[in-house]
């Protein structure tokens, strides 16, 4: 798996700027391409148009009305500020770089861009809860409906490894632990592979697999066998495994959708989600 | 006419015999612990530490050099022999007050040890927080309440927009917040389709719009309530983790404490501080990362260890006794203490671990010494020591504190109870100067330990002056003095005391020649220090200084100032007087003269009209004008006009030991009878004729000595002195070897009649039973003379007289 183009959404949030920022940097060491794009969001427009449209404050509880001028104006002060800031870090880490403002709702201007990129870069939301509602699930169906990959970024937003992978041997894990792979080569880190079995057979099969997968790979693997299927649980494994980012294949029998989602939610550190080839098909036939 | 004897040379020295010390060296002599020649002073030191009240603190009174210090020391270092050590003060936080330190009293020794368990409990308890936050109990319990509280919100949240999308509405998240739209085919329902809805659909759709708005909102104002619910289900977990964590690690500290009950309840404050800022503690000790608070952030961290550090400010571990604490720079802040502050964050920051203790703190349960000179210069000093003395507390402060001067960050520590006995040590001056402007010296400073200048030289004192001096010698790490050194010291001293029965108390002068008569003998290459070297050394201290004498004799030689040493003047004698530069004094002669004339009685102290004589001289010449009208004009006016006159004094003089000489030239002026000028005369006399002591007989003869030796002495000079001073002769060798060999001659007299028959040979006599001096005396020479100036006088003023002589016009 070779990363050459990596779309970074932008929105001016806090968190958007941090993936920006740590996307760039694995960009630079991968020699990939990165294309930011501003997504005007056409919901929001056509709601700030009803005549009786009003917002209340994420973190206020306020009610305010709203209208379609004030999203254009705010829209065009974001998408100047995003710009400003992909030159800047495009100039610092010397990258070949892009900028696009695409107007449309947010989940297919993100599908369309992912397809034409190997790997889309966004921020997790920022501190409001508002902000995080759905975005498990949305970065899930991107990944899975795409079969791309999708890297999600907290406050915590540097890849400073080592990468955890959840393997479970399926194929959606094998292009997961693929793309670990070349996380941790990239990082120059080890490879911290988890495999959700029940017995030490399962997971000594699990690691021949892998193993066999990567052979011809210089990132040094550690296996080690996780026997929860708690989300919580699980999520505080990960956190306290020392990974720094998290690899999650998107059809995981282990990660139902739900289970996915809440992961993405609690794990503190950036996380990789990795779509399935028969989902991609899946998805762009909805 | 009654004759004069002079002095032999016997009488001009006191000697002390070698052989009646009983030692060939001092290396044979044992220290001598016990105070010579001051059983005032001891016995005021020992009234006022034996009686122990709290006003009776001592100012020790006397001259530079008279052993004050070291006497004072001794006494109290005994004193401190019979009290135990003092407790440790130790200052710890306030967790109640953090801006009052607390402080602990604790049995010597005991806060050393406090200080190193909690050091060490510190440390522990460090890694003991840690250990509990990252035990799997406390992060599985700490989990489960995050993770509720974080999914409360958004099951919220997901709640709402899953009954809005079964109304036909979606949740939509704006940049700044939540909104609701309807819904057609999946997609947001533009506003011209909106209006295309039938009125009541559209009214229905606003108000499920306006129901969810509002749900979304009373769901958001339960955020904040929801984030201090789980901030105290998270304290409450930390209470319960950490507190059985805390109570374990300081169990020890507790049982080897529980006897102190400061300490207890310090602990125990300690502990509940500890469970309620256990998260703030942990994380100030994390290492330092890159935006987080550290020595160079703009931020403080929140809370440290430091807090439980326990600040020892007196340390008495290694004390057995009281202590005796003696403060050479008593600043306020050396006697007192001080609150130290350090540069962080941009300010200045301080705590109970910046708080320094003073010597008052040190010197509590014993004894403190200042020089009382030094103490009244120290701003604030004194006042602050008579506060303390006063209330018998005392609060570290800073005077700029105090005096709300200061902004920077500061503490008010609590006040320690002080039981300490202060001594100040300084000049007599100073105590009579203190004592009657100062309204509280007297109530705390009730014993005055007064330290005599002399001693008498008896031989107990001197076998003790003796033994001090060879313990000084020994401490100093000098040679051994031999028997011979010993006694030219006590002849030394007895100079110095003016006395030949005295011996000076200023050991401190003494203790100078010792120290350079050890440098001689060294530069001698002896072994031993004997009478040589030490006169070696009195010769060069001398000769360091007399730089100004020598210059005042060569012009006296080359006859720039004029003394005669030999032939007779009328009206002229040679006066002497001491001039004293430092520790140096010497003699010079100055020639003194007068003039009389018909007058009406006085007589002018040219000295006094210009202002270069002093009020002593002054009155010298008034007892002088007084003595000559009663002794010789008793029946009639005196009626003359003399004037007396210090020839070349350029500078003030003062005293009156010059009356006599001036009372010699006086009458010699009146008679026109000649003076001696071979002698040189020094006392004072009184109405009666008396002639009475002056100070620095020894300067004054060795003086007109060197000024005779200078132009050659002729064997009939010398200095005629009052009888009285005769035990003050301490004269130097050369003089006495001169007189000794009839080259020079001391003559004591008790009257001015004496001196009239030494200095013109002629009688003087008594009144006869008429009341008049025989003829062919002195003074009725004198009585003629001044009854002829009286007539002179009568005829002028009398209307019909026929005189034609002005009034004063000169008589001779």
């Amino acid at each position: 798996m070779q990363f050459r183009r990596i779309v970074v959404a932008i929105d001016g949030s806090p968190t958007s700027l941090a993936a920006l920022e740590a996307t760039a940097e694995l960009a630079s060491a991968w020699g990939a391409e990165v294309v930011g794009l501003f997504i005007e969001d056409t919901n929001l427009l056509r709601m700030a148009s009803l005549p009786f449209a009003r917002e209340v404050g994420s973190h206020s509880g306020a009610h305010r009305a709203i209208n379609p001028d004030q999203f254009e104006r705010e829209f065009r002060s974001q998408a100047d500020r995003a710009r400003n800031t992909l030159w800047y870090v495009a100039e610092r880490f010397r990258l070949t770089a892009s900028f696009h403002v695409s107007r449309g709702p947010v989940k297919a201007e993100l599908l369309k861009a992912l397809g034409d990129a190997d790997m889309l870069s966004m921020g997790k939301g920022g501190q409001s809860v508002s902000a995080s509602l759905g975005l498990g699930k949305n970065a899930r169906s991107i990944a899975a409906g795409t079969g791309g990959i999708v890297l999600l970024f907290s406050h915590v937003a540097r890849v400073s490894g080592p990468p955890a992978i959840v393997y479970d041997g399926s194929e959606n894990g094998e292009k997961a632990l693929d793309a670990a792979e070349e996380l941790a080569g990239v990082l120059g880190t080890s490879l911290m592979v988890l495999c959700p079995v029940e017995s030490e057979l399962d997971r000594a099969e699990l690691e021949e697999k892998a193993r066999s997968k990567l052979a011809n790979r210089q990132s040094k693997l550690e296996f080690r066998q996780i026997l929860t299927r708690n989300v919580p649980d699980l999520a505080r494994y990960v956190r306290s495994s020392g990974a720094n980012v998290a690899v999650l294949p998107t059809s995981s029998p282990v990660l139902p959708p739900d289970a996915l989602e809440l992961l993405v939610s609690r794990f503190f550190g950036p996380v990789m989600l990795v779509g399935g080839g028969a989902e991609k098909e899946e998805a762009s036939q909805q | 006419m009654a004759t004069t004897r002079e002095l032999g040379p016997a009488a001009l020295r006191r000697s002390y015999d070698p052989d009646a010390f009983g030692f060939d060296t001092t290396a044979e002599l044992e220290d001598q612990v016990d105070a010579v020649g001051q059983p005032r002073a001891v016995a005021a030191i020992e009234f006022a530490t034996g009686i122990g009240r709290a006003e009776y603190n001592i100012f020790a009174l006397g001259a530079p050099g008279t052993g004050k210090h070291s006497l004072v020391e001794n006494h109290l270092r005994k004193r401190a022999e019979e009290r135990p050590a003092p407790p440790d003060v130790c200052y710890v936080h306030n967790f109640e007050r953090k801006d009052e330190p607390s402080i602990l009293i604790l049995p010597a020794g005991t806060g050393r040890k406090l200080r190193k368990d909690m050091s060490r409990l510190n440390a522990n308890l460090r890694s003991a927080l840690r250990g509990a936050f990252e035990s799997e109990e406390y992060q599985t319990r700490r989990q489960v309440i995050e993770d509720e509280f974080k999914e409360r919100p958004r099951q919220e949240l997901q709640e709402v927009e899953t009954r809005a999308k079964e109304q036909g509405l979606v949740l939509l998240r704006s940049p700044s917040g939540i909104a609701f739209a309807p819904t057609r085919d999946g997609e947001v329902m533009s506003g011209e389709d909106f209006q295309q809805l039938p009125p009541e659909e559209q009214q229905d759709i606003q108000d499920t719009v306006e129901k969810f708005q509002t749900e979304v909102q009373l769901a958001l104002r339960e955020m904040p309530s929801w984030d201090r619910e789980r901030q105290e289900k998270v304290r409450e977990l930390e209470r319960e983790v950490i507190g059985m964590a805390v109570e374990d690690l300081m169990g020890g500290v507790r049982e080897d404490y529980e006897e102190f009950a400061q300490i207890s309840t310090y602990l125990d404050a300690m502990q509940d501080d500890v469970v309620e800022h256990a998260r703030g503690l942990v994380e100030s000790e994390m290492p330092i990362q890159e935006g987080a608070a550290g020595p160079n952030s703009a931020q403080p961290p929140t809370i440290s260890l430091r807090r439980y550090h326990v600040n020892v400010v007196v340390d008495n571990h290694n004390m057995t006794k009281a202590p005796v604490i003696y403060e050479d720079n008593p600043t306020y802040d050396n006697l007192v203490g001080r609150i130290e502050h350090s540069a962080r964050f941009g300010g200045m920051y301080t705590d109970f671990t910046h708080i320094k203790a003073g010597s008052l703190f040190r010197a509590n349960g014993g004894y403190l010494m200042v020089d009382a000179h030094r103490l009244l210069q120290a701003p604030f000093a004194w006042e602050t020591l008579k506060r303390a003395l006063q209330s018998r507390r005392l609060r570290i402060e800073s005077p700029a504190q105090a005096m709300n001067m200061m902004s920077a960050m500061s503490l008010l520590p609590e006040p320690l109870a002080i039981d300490v006995q202060v001594v100040l040590l300084g000049d007599p001056m100073l105590y009579y100067i203190l004592s009657q402007q100062d309204p509280d010296f007297e109530e705390l400073f009730k014993v005055a330990s007064d330290f005599a200048e002399r001693m008498d030289a008896t031989e107990e004192n001197c076998t003790g002056y003796v033994g001090v001096l060879a313990m000084l010698a020994r401490e100093d790490g000098l040679r051994p003095f031999d028997k011979t050194a010993m006694a030219h010291l006590l002849e030394h001293s007895t100079r110095l005391a003016g006395d030949q029965n005295k011996l000076t108390a200023r050991i401190g002068l003494i203790h100078d020649v010792l120290r350079e008569a050890d440098f001689w003998a060294g530069n001698a290459g002896s072994e031993v220090v004997s009478a040589t070297h030490v006169q070696q050394a009195i010769d060069a201290q001398i000769h360091r200084s007399d730089r100004i004498r020598e210059s005042t004799y060569e012009q006296i030689e080359r006859g720039t100032i004029m003394i005669d040493v030999e032939g007779k003047q009328v009206g002229q004698i040679n006066g002497l007087a001491v001039i004293a530069f430092g520790n140096l004094a010497f003699g010079r002669p100055n020639r003194l003269t007068a003039r009389v004339r018909v007058g009406q009685g006085d007589v002018v102290d040219i000295e006094r009209e210009v202002e270069l004589g002093g009020p002593l001289h002054s009155k010298g010449v008034l007892i002088l004008a007084a003595y000559l009208g009663a002794n010789y004009t008793s029946d009639s006016p005196l009626s003359l006009s003399a004037s007396i006159v210090f020839e070349q004094s350029y500078s003030g003089v003062d005293g009156d030991s010059a009356s006599a000489a001036e009372s010699f030239a006086l009458l010699s002026a009146i008679t026109k009878v000649p003076l001696r000028q071979d002698l040189a005369v020094t006392g004072s006399v009184n109405q009666h004729g008396v002639v009475q002591p002056i100070g620095g007989v020894n300067e004054k003869i060795e003086g007109f000595f060197d000024v005779c030796s200078g132009k050659g002495l002729n064997g009939s000079q010398g200095v005629i002195i009052p009888a009285s001073n005769v035990r003050h002769l301490m004269l130097r060798h050369d003089v006495v070897d001169a007189v000794s060999s009839n080259q020079f001659h001391i003559y004591p007299i008790e009257t001015i009649d004496e001196g009239i028959e030494l200095l013109t040979g002629i009688p003087t006599a008594q009144r006869d039973a008429d009341g008049a001096y025989p003829e062919d005396t002195f003074n009725r020479m004198v009585s003629d003379r001044l009854v002829e100036m009286a007539e002179k006088r009568r005829a002028f003023d009398s209307p019909s007289s026929t005189v034609t002589t002005p009034p004063d016009s000169e008589v001779e």
